[in-house]
């Protein structure tokens, strides 16, 4: 089995993540590494935005491959954080409407 | 071929933005002979506002590729000094300590390469109590366009007066426009105001989860984190958003513009802005 691989965000990315875009491409190259478990690192990161932070989350949801994140700073934390009570607040919303439906028609 | 280019000597964006409405579709409509040139006359120009000048400079970028184009500067000194500095209208590389000058970008180009460079030269320059709001601003309004907008020609300008700590941020792209988009996915709205007004309440042309924040969270932060003013033109759509109206000013134009142009005006937070708040 590939042994576990780390992956600095700062060095394919810079410092600053703005666009959606980018971040697809950049997590399409860690879907195509043999290894199954990947540790990306932010350690320089100092910014990264909601629709990227959107992708990330996804990307993890998804993926077979184990992910792990280190060296996130407070800033970057607080914007994961930020958009996973987002998404979780969307989910529980919106499992909400299905569970009245599923009532209503019983 | 003179095409006199009249702008109003005032300080509210709409007039301006009409007026270069006006010019722009005078530059698409001019029917040059062969190797005539365009001669864009801005000699009685006293006055020119960041976003007019991020308007006619996208324009003209493009209309470049197809007919040669002159420029007469505007006489007024401070105008045409102004003009130079900013890099208009092709963009410059040089910065002041004020300001950034236009940057243009095109389809082909990374856009995320694009706002970093123009982040990272504004950073240093503001005051540090915007955090990471222009950051933000710059990541998510410079991310509709790459996703929705179909653009060719992007720019993105911004001014910082640091004598009032207060910034202009403008950026425009020449693609679809919000209500050309919402009809194509056919999402109903009543006119090109009201399709920008769904547009920023978070209503998304893309279904998956979690889209549709873009703007609406942008929205939240210029007007409640930073207590500023947004214009969003898109169409024959105006909408004016500020804090003390927040009932939305609108108007739909005689004209439509061709793209979408969103500029702000705010000032520097007394504290440090966290921008999480505005997160959603």
């Amino acid at each position: 089995m590939e042994k576990a691989r780390k992956v600095s965000i700062f060095d394919k990315l810079g410092e600053r993540i703005f666009t959606r875009t980018t971040i697809q491409d950049f997590l399409s190259e860690i879907s195509k590494l043999k290894e199954k478990e990947i540790t990306l690192d932010f350690n320089k990161i100092k910014f990264i935005s909601r629709s990227c932070t959107d992708e990330y989350l996804k990307f993890i949801e998804v993926t077979k491959k184990k992910i792990k994140s280190i060296n996130q700073s407070p800033d970057v934390f607080m914007m994961v954080e930020a958009v996973k009570n987002g998404l979780n607040a969307i989910s529980i919303s919106k499992a909400s409407d299905i569970s009245k439906c599923v009532l209503c028609e019983n | 071929m003179n095409l006199k280019c009249n702008i109003s000597n005032t300080d509210d964006p709409l007039k301006q933005i009409q007026e270069c409405i006006e010019i722009i579709n005078k530059i698409d409509e001019a029917e040059l002979k062969n190797g005539e040139i365009l001669n864009l006359d801005f000699s009685d120009v006293e006055w020119i506002l960041p976003c007019s000048a991020l308007l006619l400079s996208n324009k003209i970028i493009e209309a470049c590729k197809i007919m040669d184009i002159e420029i007469s500067p505007p006489k007024a000194k401070g105008v045409h000094d102004y003009l130079v500095r900013i890099g208009f209208p092709l963009g410059c590389c040089s910065e002041g300590n004020t300001f950034l000058p236009i940057n243009h970008f095109n389809n082909k180009d990374n856009v995320n390469e694009q706002v970093l460079k123009i982040s990272g030269h504004i950073e240093d320059k503001i005051d540090k109590n915007f955090g990471f709001s222009i950051n933000y601003l710059l990541a998510e309004l410079s991310d509709n366009i790459e996703q929705h907008s179909q653009f060719t020609q992007a720019s993105i300008m911004t001014q910082y007066y640091s004598d009032k700590k207060y910034i202009d941020v403008g950026i425009f792209d020449n693609g679809i426009t919000i209500p050309t988009l919402f009809e194509k996915k056919g999402l109903k709205f009543s006119d090109d105001c009201d399709a920008i007004k769904k547009a920023i309440e978070g209503v998304s042309t893309k279904e998956e989860q979690g889209r549709g924040f873009g703007l609406k969270t942008s929205k939240n932060l210029v007007l409640e984190g930073l207590n500023g003013e947004m214009y969003i033109i898109s169409k024959k759509g105006a909408l004016i958003l500020n804090p003390k109206n927040k009932e939305k000013s609108q108007e739909l134009m005689k004209k439509a513009l061709k793209g979408t142009l969103i500029y702000m005006q705010f000032s520097a937070p007394k504290k440090g802005l966290n921008i999480i708040k505005y997160v959603e």
